[in-house]
């Protein structure tokens, strides 16, 4: 038995195989914590709560976990907070660490034998910022230290190369993956099975959630609640002003993310000569609006991509790809 | 000029040229002595800073005790779980073999 865990920004993915079968467990990565200011209100809030995901802690406060987070801060009007910023542990959030370990000790719970093998994913180093709160290393102890109090023998891999090893068998293992998240646009060179180029981006889904809130007055978690949750199109106007703003955000992340590609892969050293056109396969949460695939090709040759390519595809399952390459990693490395 | 004479002025010459002749050249001994000293004081200066920036200091950052013992659980279980049709049995042994 091994284990695929996609530790996201977003959400939290555990993969099992179960033979002819795949489980996915998903879990919002996100809390909420209310203080109760008197007894009789803490006993008020706890009736409120009710059904909901939570837990109380020793100093009295609830922690609202996961998806009901968000729903309680927007009915605040507050913004749900997450341990994870831009696909690594937080360093602005006090219980940033506490929180994390106690989701995934409940997603990924016991191991099923001592030291049973866990591949869980870390991003790529930013090729567009240099920032000292970024500390993959730091971050990969923590989850490494969290997972080995469960019993499991953990090790990382990166993202999009999870992602490589999730959907493109059939191209030998020989592409690009690039796993659109909400912290971060992690990017793989594959050829042959083994990671050539890697890295990321820092502009993904919470840019657009940012700039989409400053730009309609709203909260960022009332901003992702309606990209979720609405039906919109890459680049077309919306009757809803957060959506429209959505769109036009949209449209510069690929336009930006393309142009970084680009800039990246254009004279790197490590880049492979390919014989072949390749196949790009693009795959989370940010790349399941409308139309962004069909936006994103078209950017990429409108920002002089330096390869030829074949294709530009969806992964079969953007939420699980990720978590479904590390499954397989764990059976492999 | 007696003998006696010209051989007293002949031995002060030469004592006086002897003097002359040990004045000069012990004063370029010490001085070769001296830049000998100051090389030796560069060099070993340059040791020390050489060895002092080989030597670095184990600045990853530690990681503390993660305690969620006193988060009481609330909740029946946490995360929705979802099967999907997938053998990766194929994908293993592909990669595994290409991995070699």
């Amino acid at each position: 038995m091994a284990k695929g865990l996609d530790v996201g920004t977003s959400f939290i993915v555990l993969s099992s195989d179960k033979g002819d079968s795949i489980e996915y467990t998903d879990f919002r990565d996100a809390f909420y914590v209310i203080k109760p200011s008197t007894p009789v209100a803490t006993k008020m809030i706890e009736k409120g709560l009710s059904g909901k995901t939570f837990v109380k802690d020793d100093d009295g406060s609830f922690i609202i976990l996961g998806k009901d987070a968000i729903e309680k801060a927007i009915e605040r009007n507050d913004v749900a907070k997450r341990p994870m910023y831009r696909g690594v542990l937080s360093v602005k959030e006090k219980n940033a660490k506490r929180i994390l370990a106690f989701i995934l000790k409940e997603v990924v719970g016991e191991s099923s034998h001592t030291n049973e093998k866990l591949v869980f994913c870390v991003p790529g180093q930013p090729v567009d910022q240099e920032d000292e709160d970024f500390d993959v290393g730091y971050h990969e102890d923590v989850v490494k230290t969290i997972l080995a109090e469960c019993g499991y023998d953990a090790r990382s891999i990166n993202e999009a190369e999870a992602l490589c090893y999730a959907e493109l068998e059939s191209d030998d293992y020989t592409g690009i993956g690039i796993s659109c998240g909400a912290g971060m646009t992690n990017v793989c060179v594959m050829l042959n099975g083994e990671p050539t180029v890697v890295f990321s981006t820092t502009k993904s889904g919470d840019w657009i959630d940012r700039m989409s809130a400053v730009a309609t007055g709203e909260t960022d978690s009332v901003v992702q609640a309606e990209k979720e949750g609405g039906h919109f199109k890459i680049g077309e106007p919306n009757d809803n002003p957060v959506l429209s703003a959505v769109s036009a955000y949209y449209e510069r992340l690929i336009d930006y993310t393309t142009k970084q590609l680009s800039s990246a892969l254009t004279g790197h050293k490590l880049l492979p000569k390919f014989k072949n056109p390749l196949k790009i396969v693009i795959a989370g949460g940010t790349s399941q609006a409308d139309g962004y695939i069909k936006h994103f090709e078209q950017k990429l040759n409108d920002n002089g991509f330096p390869l030829l390519l074949k294709e530009v595809i969806h992964a079969s399952d953007p939420l699980h790809a990720v978590a479904k390459g590390c499954l397989i990693a764990s059976k492999v490395l | 000029m007696t003998d006696s004479s010209t051989l007293i002025l002949l031995t002060a010459i030469l004592a006086i040229n002897a003097f002359c002749a040990g004045y000069w050249f012990g004063k370029q001994r010490v001085e070769f002595i001296s830049g000998q000293t100051t090389l030796c004081s560069i060099k070993k200066n340059r040791q020390d800073t050489y060895n002092k920036s080989q030597i670095s200091i184990d600045d990853t950052k530690f990681v503390t005790d993660i305690n969620t013992n006193n988060l009481e659980k609330k909740y029946e279980k946490l995360g929705e779980s979802t099967q999907t049709s997938d053998n990766i049995s194929n994908s293993v042994n592909k990669l595994k073999s290409m991995k070699g």
